[in-house]
This record gives C-alpha cells, structure tokens and sequence, in this order.
C-alpha cells in the first residue's frame, strides 16, 4: 500500500465520521445552512480526495451524493430523514470499501451494482427537471432517453437496422441464451485527458461481434476542431452476457447503456423493395409448410427463393434470416411466421411484441441509464439461477468441485437476496448447501434449487443447459418482483459497527503536551537519583548503597531517555508538510509574474517538531514570495545576462546536529546593497552616518528592518513593506535565525536555522550573587574572563575591547537589582557572558559560570507570567527551580 | 514511428498514439487532400479518429486489422462518399 493510499484511507474514516456526525446534527436542526456547506464540503474534498485513486465505485456513489448535497445547498432539495438515510447508508458503503481496501489494497469487481445502485439512489432524489441529471427511474427501464453526468446521450436511438447483415447474421448465429445486447458507449468529452482510450475499451469488449462509431454532432472546420474533446460514440452488438460486460465497462457504467435483447430480434431484412411486395404465392407455399412441420420443404422453398433472388433484394435478406433460423431455432415457429409475413408488407417483423408481453425495451431504442436496471429482474435472477443449476449438475471429481458449489451457493444467495426471498427460503438453502459439501456433489443444492417456485424457479427452457428437460415456452414469471426495492440495500454498518480500526490515530496537542510534561518531570526526578547516591555516599557512608542507585539510576535514565526520544518522535514531521504548497505557488504566482521559474525542492523527510515546522510555514511563504516578485528577472532579461529563461528556485531542508537548516536559493538578480542603503535611508531606517558606515552585508541585512520594501510598486504579492521583519520575528519566536546572502546578478541565499525541537532547551547556568540562573544556550556567543583593569567606565556604562571590538558591559545584579557588585576571582578577572542581542555582541557580568543542561522549559503561569524578565522555569535535578532569563527583556 | 508524413500520403502504423493527433490534424489542416494509409495500423487512438472523421480524410488503405476496419471503416468512408 503507498503511503498516499494509506493517508487516503485514513482521511476517509475521518471524513465519513465527519459526515456522520453532520448528518445527525442536521436531523435535529435540519435548516443549518452551515452545516450543510459544511457537510457539502466534506463529501466534495472525499470525492475529490478518491478520484486519485481507482475506485470507480467510490467516486460514482460519492459524486452522486455531492449532486445531492449540492441540490440541497442551493435550495432545490430540502432536508430529509429518507434523505439522511440514503446518505448514511452511502457512507456506509464506502466505509465497506475502505475497509476491503485496508484488507487487500484494492477493491473486488463486485461493488460495481451495489455502487450504481446507491447513486441512483441518491440521485433520485434530485429534482427531475433538472437538466444536467435526469433522475434515473428504475422503474421505466427503456422508455425515457436518459443522460447521466453531464454525458449528453443523443436524443436519437440507434437502430438496428445500422449493423450491416452479415454482422446481425452472425451475432444470431453464435447468441447464447441470453440473446445478445445492444450496447451504447459514450465517453465523457475530457475522457482522453484522463488516459481513456475509448476505442480500445470497446474494442476488448467482451463477445464483441460489431461496432460502430458516430459522432454526437456535426464536425466543425478542421480549424476549430478540438482533437482531444471527445464527441464520439460508440455502438456494440455482443453476444455476452450482460454480467461480464458490467464488469468489463465497471468504470464508465454511468457512460454506458445497454440493451438485451432475444437474438431473433436480430433478424431485421433490409435491402431493395424491388417494387413491393409481389410474393404471395411464396408466403402462401411457406405459412403451409411451417403450419404442416415440413420444415425440410420450407427450408428447400426458401433456398430455391433465394437463389433466384438478387441478394441485394430485401426478398433475399429476409430469406437469408429465415434460413438463420431454420438452422439455429426451428422450433421457434412463432419467429418463422412473422419474418414469413413480414414479406407480405416488407415491414420488418415487431419482434418486441412477439416475445415480451410488456414491451420492455422495442428493438432499436438503446437507451438505458444503468445497466443493472436494464435486465427484467425475474428474467436476470432466472438466467443466472438456470447456470447455477447447471453448474450443480456437473459432478466429475476435480478438486475445485467443492470452490464450484460453493460459488454457486454464492451466486444462488445473492439471487435470494435480490429477489427479497431470503427470509423464507434461507433455511432450507443453508441446509441444501451443507448437504452438498457433506459429499462433495452438488445435487442436494440443485434439488432444491429445482423444488423452488415463483420467480426463483428455474426455467426449462434454461435447464437445457445442464442436459435436463428440453423443449417448451418459458414459463411466464410468477409474481416478477419489480424492480429491486433500493430499500433492501444495507450495508449492515451502523453504530454497532467495530470492525476493522484504523491505524492510525489522532491525538489531541493537549495529550501530546501532557505527556512531554510528565516525561519532563520523570527526567528531573530521574535526576534526583546522582544527588541521592552522593548523599548515601557522603552524608550516611554507605559505599554499597550508593553503587546500587547508581547503577539502577542508569537503567532508569535510559528508559526515560528512549522515553523521551519516543515521544519527541510522535510529535516529529517532515518538512515536506510545509514544502508540499511550494509548487502550486511557485507555478501560480510566476505565472501571474509571468516568469518562468523552476522550482527544486529538496531533503523533504527531514523531520523536526511539530510546533516548528507549522511555524516555519507562514515565513517560507513570504521568502518564496518575495523570490519571485523581486528575485527572478523576466525571461528576456534573464537571456540578456546570459542565465538560461527559466530561472531555479531551490528550497533545500537538511539536518545539521540538534538544528535543521533550511534553504532558499534563487539564481536571480540578487540584492543590491547600494539601493537596499538608499532605500533605508529614504525611509528613515538609517540616518546619514551609518549610511556611510555600513558593509554591503550588513546592508543586505536591513531587509530584514521594519518598514523596508524595495519594491517599487505595492502589488498583491509584496511591496508593502511588512515582508522580512515578520519573517525573522516569525523564526525567532521559535529560536531560530535567519542569514541572507547576496550577490548581485547572481541570486540571493537565505538559510533559515531552526531547532529541532522546542520542548527541550539547552541552557547555560550562571551564578550571580549566590544564585543560579539559566541563559539559553542559542543567545550565548562565548564565555570569557576579562581583568578588570581592561573594562574602561564611559559615563555610566561599562565596556572592554573584546577581539578588536567594542563590547558594553552589563552587571546581571544591576539588571536584576541585586546590591552586590560582580565578584572577581584570584586573578581578579571578572566572568563575562558574551551574548548576542540582535546583531550586536553585548557583555553580562557574572560570578561564575556552570555546566550547560538540558532541560524543559515551562513558561511562566499564573501571577507570575508579568514577570518579562524570565523566559521560564525548570526544575532542577535536585529539586531547585532553575529561573531561565530572557536577556531581550532585562537588556 | 507510428505516423509518417510523406508528400501526399500520410502513413499510420501499427498503435497510433494520443499524442499523434496533434501533429495529424495539422498535417491535415495544411494539406486538405493527402491521403491516409492504414494499412499496417493495428490501433488508433480514437482523438485521430475523430481527426480523420472530422477532416473526411481520404484513405488510401484500409487497415489489414479486420477487427479495426469493421470498427472505422463505416465512420470513415461514410464522409467521404458524400
């Protein structure tokens, strides 16, 4: 299973859940008019999400149910319980299939019926005039012309008499008992965009013995014609029976009709008239024959007829066709007369009339929405019950005989079902079919398939098949249900349901944060142990003791460590979250631009946490943003500098130890720090002495000031001077730093460096009068001692010369108003903390330095949260808290 | 390759594919009177099909495929008949 099937399919619970739960919530308040767009919403992204997929059954039952929650939005349809029910039952169907889709990665070929009938279901609920979808009536199987789906059915029927004879002929010859079906294939206009070969589709049609292509309209100039929109139809004579040609069309059932029909229905002559009709001495000779039963004679009369005939003679057709006949069903009077008549009128024969006592679908209209529907159920349930019985009687000892009865007894199931029998035959079936696999014979199952009546019965006529009683008219179905009552369609998933749970799971943030806290505390208390073992060791002497905390201190501190590691890991994800929207926004926005710009995406796996990648989003949004409307020049301009049209914007993530670097590179015209300074100053940014002061890079860096935009012009995309401040406030909330580099007609770099994770921090603990305090590590540059003859005192402020530069002096007890000066040590040096402050090295004086730690660092709550001066508290492992400062504040 | 443009034939062979439709429908634009030769084409594609409908094309050969030409040769000669 790919992982975008598995995503796929955990996304589908979720919004089934989704749809469930509005369904309900709308049964109570059925006006909600956002519940409804949201519940639109909610089957519209399913649809859309299972159109990537192969699961025609899926998207057909989930378009239909988007029609319908469409119609509802708009105010065609109101709210129903019945309503409710359909769609709950739908979504029940595609839980069903996702649930086989989780089993077996791909869906069987049976759903296909259940999946039409559930659209049209849902679909009959639409309002009928609307005209993009006829509601589809079960009922009226043949008589409406009906398009489905925007697939605009011609309105005129194709007709028979369009297959030329020979085809006719010999699709009459090779028909089965079924007859043969008229199939109608219309492909969607956009079918070729998604692959589709239509020709191809109806060329491997199973039973295929003719086909025909038209076009649904006139053929426009060859210059307004559109290759690739397809208005092409195709028409299919096959002798299959319909079940194999549901299956082979199970994608495109909604473009597709089909039409059974008895194979003499076949038998249409056509030809010249030659002057009417002027053989009634013949018809005479012919009734007499076939009234007598000397078929011989009549087949000899109708020979010597025919060879007297033009074959171009609509004489000589009809005799071909009763010679067919003759030789394939010479039991079949009735059929003989009528085409006998027919050369009476040189009409050709109704044959509609002739064997259907309702006439269900007349030769030559092909219309049908749905092929399920086009079968007569009783006669559909008899055909496949007749095969059944004879695939019982078939008993010759192969090893698949008992998977044979037992596909039988399937096949026999569904046809109870089908015809709402199987409360009462289910019984005597269950035992029939036991009995059958006792000895491994079908019999017992065929026994009593043959005791059954009504419309279960299986025909004589069929059971031709399995060798048994031939001969006689098809008994006239008893009590034919009617169409099958959709009602019966359940997919047996209610709120009972448990089967099959996803795999996945979502948490709650808060569960995920509760979790890293009480591993924070483990971690402490963990800690506590080494204080323990020194205590055991030093203040009550007990050597032996202290060995065995130690050395249980360390299995603990690794499980707690894994622990750690684990949970950081449920709260990881991969960059590509982020990186995912980039090329639908670079291909967007460079083509508003008009430029042409690749973009290269790269180390998408690299994972970070949670709460940092969602806000690194916002940030590369700009970056990428502001690459293509300042960084890319336009084609023309690029092939003047000798840079290749398209320009390559690559967006690389890596990980580089407890840090991930991300990195957005632009081959275009690169900053120039020279309008960047005229810029600033214009705006105020820089006065006139640092004007002249400043390097190009620190220049380049005063993109990064409030208020700065070069753009000339405000366009929707950047220019309104709020871009590359927020970028950087945005990375530094989450510890991070931002670097540009640029090079003028070469492209622009900006690294972004973010941590890996903001649960844990590392922190530099420093003592300043008799207390600790913890800085973090990310802010501290270096830690130095300076004698305190090289700090000089300007005014009031302190500052020593550090490596070549100015560095202000700050005492951390005067920040924090503490009396005492900052000791010194035997060498009377002072402790500094160099620390970066925005771009600027400033000096803290302290005591002493201690160890760096690792530790959780929770924010400030309560009365306490005024307190700007600190970022958070930690404890500590011997059960001190340890106050981390945030320099920015106290600065 | 599947298509080949001569001076007034164009020739199709053996699985003409979608993408040829486009190069087709020009050919057929620039010279209205060329010819088509199926002979050796087993399967179109039906976006060329619908280009040699709409277009008329006159056919020089039929495919040796029978299962193709009974699909096109109705739609085909159909048009240019008339």
């Amino acid at each position: 299973m790919t992982p975008l099937l598995a995503q796929f399919l955990s996304e589908a619970r979720d919004f089934l859940q989704g749809i469930g739960e509005k369904l309900m919530e709308l049964e109570r308040v059925p006006e909600d008019k956002d519940l409804i767009i949201e519940l639109f919403r909610l089957v519209h992204t399913l649809k859309g999400n299972t159109g990537l997929f192969d699961f025609p059954e899926m998207t057909r039952v989930l378009h239909a149910g988007e029609d319908l929650m469409d119609a509802i939005r708009d105010g065609r349809v109101s709210y129903s319980r019945d309503l409710a029910d359909r769609l709950l039952d739908a979504m029940d169907f595609i839980s069903t299939l996702c649930d086989e889709i989780t089993r077996n990665g791909l869906l069987g070929a049976t759903h296909a019926a259940d999946s039409a009938r559930l659209a049209d279901s849902l679909r009959q609920l639409l309002p009928l005039p609307g005209p993009a979808h006829p509601a589809a009536e079960p009922g009226a199987a043949g008589a409406i012309p009906a398009g489905q789906q925007g697939v605009p059915m011609a309105v005129q029927p194709w007709n028979l008499d369009a297959i030329p004879e020979p085809a006719r002929l010999e699709a009459y010859r090779r028909a089965g008992a079924e007859g043969v079906v008229l199939v109608r294939y219309v492909p969607g206009e956009g079918c070729f965009f998604q692959g589709e070969d239509p020709l191809f589709q109806a060329r491997q049609t199973p039973g295929w013995v003719w086909g025909g292509i038209a076009a649904r309209e006139p053929w426009p100039g060859l210059g307004e014609l559109d290759a690739y929109r397809s208005v092409l139809d195709f028409r299919i004579l096959t002798i299959a029976p319909p079940e194999p040609l549901l299956d082979h069309f199970r994608y495109v059932l909604d473009q597709v009709s089909l039409v059974p029909l008895q194979a003499e229905a076949l038998a249409l002559p056509q030809g010249d008239p030659n002057g009417g009709p002027v053989y009634e001495d013949f018809v005479g000779d012919a009734l007499g024959h076939l009234d007598a039963g000397r078929l011989p004679e009549l087949e000899r009369a109708v020979m010597a007829l025919l060879e007297l005939s033009n074959p171009d003679l609509w004489l000589a057709s009809a005799l071909r066709w009763l010679l067919a006949i003759l030789e394939k069903q010479p039991e079949h009077r009735q059929a003989l007369r009528s085409l006998i008549e027919s050369l009476k009128t040189l009409q050709p024969p109704d044959w509609s009339e002739l064997h259907r006592p309702s006439p269900a679908a007349p030769p030559g209209i092909g219309v049908l929405e749905n092929g399920t529907q086009v079968l007569e159920p009783a006669s559909a349930v008899q055909a496949l019950l007749a095969r059944q019985r004879a695939i019982l009687a078939i008993n010759d000892e192969t090893p698949w005989q008992r998977g044979r009865i037992r596909a039988a007894a399937a096949a026999i199931a569904g046809c109870l079902k089908a015809t709402g029998r199987e409360e009462h035959a289910l019984a005597g079936f269950e035992s029939a079919l036991a009995a059958s696999l006792a000895v491994n014979r079908g019999e017992a199952l065929g026994a009593w398939l043959d005791r059954q009546k009504g419309p279960m019965a299986v025909p004589q006529v069929a059971c031709t098949l399995a060798g048994a009683t031939p001969a006689g008219p098809e008994p006239p179905a008893e009590g034919a249900p009617g169409p099958l009552p959709t009602e019966d369609i359940r997919f047996g998933r209610r709120a009972e349901d448990s089967a099959g749970g996803p795999r996945s799971l979502k948490v709650d943030q808060a569960k995920i944060d509760r979790l890293m806290d009480l591993i924070g505390e483990m971690v402490v208390s963990k800690n506590a142990l080494p204080y323990l073992a020194g205590r055991a060791e030093t203040v009550f002497g007990v050597r032996e003791l202290s060995r065995e905390i130690k050395a249980q201190y360390a299995v603990i501190n690794r499980i707690a460590e894994e622990m750690q590691d684990a949970i950081m890991q449920v709260c990881m994800m991969p960059v590509s979250f982020v990186f995912q929207r980039f090329p639908r926004l670079v291909r967007d926005t460079s083509r508003k631009l008009g430029k042409d710009v690749n973009l290269v995406l790269a180390g998408e796996d690299t994972e970070a946490d949670k709460a940092i990648i969602e806000a690194l989003g916002d940030p590369l949004v700009h970056i990428v943003r502001n690459s293509l409307d300042h960084g890319f020049e336009l084609p023309e301009a690029r092939l003047a500098a000798g840079k290749p049209a398209a320009g390559t914007l690559t967006i690389r993530a890596s990980q580089e130890s407890d840090r991930v670097l991300i990195e957005i590179q632009d081959d275009g015209k690169g900053i120039d720090p020279l309008v960047i300074k005229r810029k600033a100053y214009e705006t105020g940014v820089i006065d006139e002495a640092t004007l002249d002061r400043i390097s190009d890079q620190e220049a380049l860096n005063l993109v990064f000031a409030p208020g700065l935009s070069t753009a000339a012009a405000v366009s929707d995309l950047s220019g309104r001077g709020v871009g590359m401040d927020v970028v950087r406030s945005a990375v530094e909330k989450v510890h991070g730093s931002i670097q540009l580099e640029s090079e003028l007609g070469r492209g622009t770099r900006i690294r972004l460096s973010l941590p890996l994770s903001m649960a844990v921090t590392n922190v530099m603990i420093i003592e300043t009068d008799g207390q600790i305090f913890g800085v973090p590590m990310d802010s501290v540059i270096e830690t130095v001692r300076v004698a305190r003859s090289r700090i000089r005192s300007i005014k009031n402020s302190q500052a020593t010369v550090l490596r070549g530069r100015i560095v202000a002096l700050k005492s951390l007890n005067r920040l924090l108003g503490l009396p005492s000066a900052a000791k010194v040590n035997a060498d009377d040096e002072l402790a500094v903390l160099v620390v970066r402050l925005g771009t600027e090295p400033v000096g803290i004086l302290v005591d002493h330095f201690r160890e760096t730690v690792d530790i959780i660092l929770k924010p400030m709550a309560g009365v306490l949260a005024g307190l700007p001066g600190y970022a958070g508290s930690a404890l500590m492992g011997d059960g001190s808290v340890l106050m981390v400062l945030n320099l920015k504040e106290i600065l | 390759m599947p298509i080949e443009f001569r001076k007034k034939l164009v020739v199709l062979r053996e699985v003409v594919s979608v993408d040829e439709a486009e190069g087709l429908l020009e050919c057929l634009q620039r010279k209205p009177a060329i010819k088509v030769d199926l002979a050796a084409c087993t399967h179109l594609h039906p976006a060329n099909l619908q280009v040699l409908m709409a277009a008329r094309a006159a056919i020089a050969a039929w495919p040796e495929d029978q299962a193709l030409r009974t699909w096109i040769e109705p739609a085909l000669s159909r048009k240019t008949k008339e």
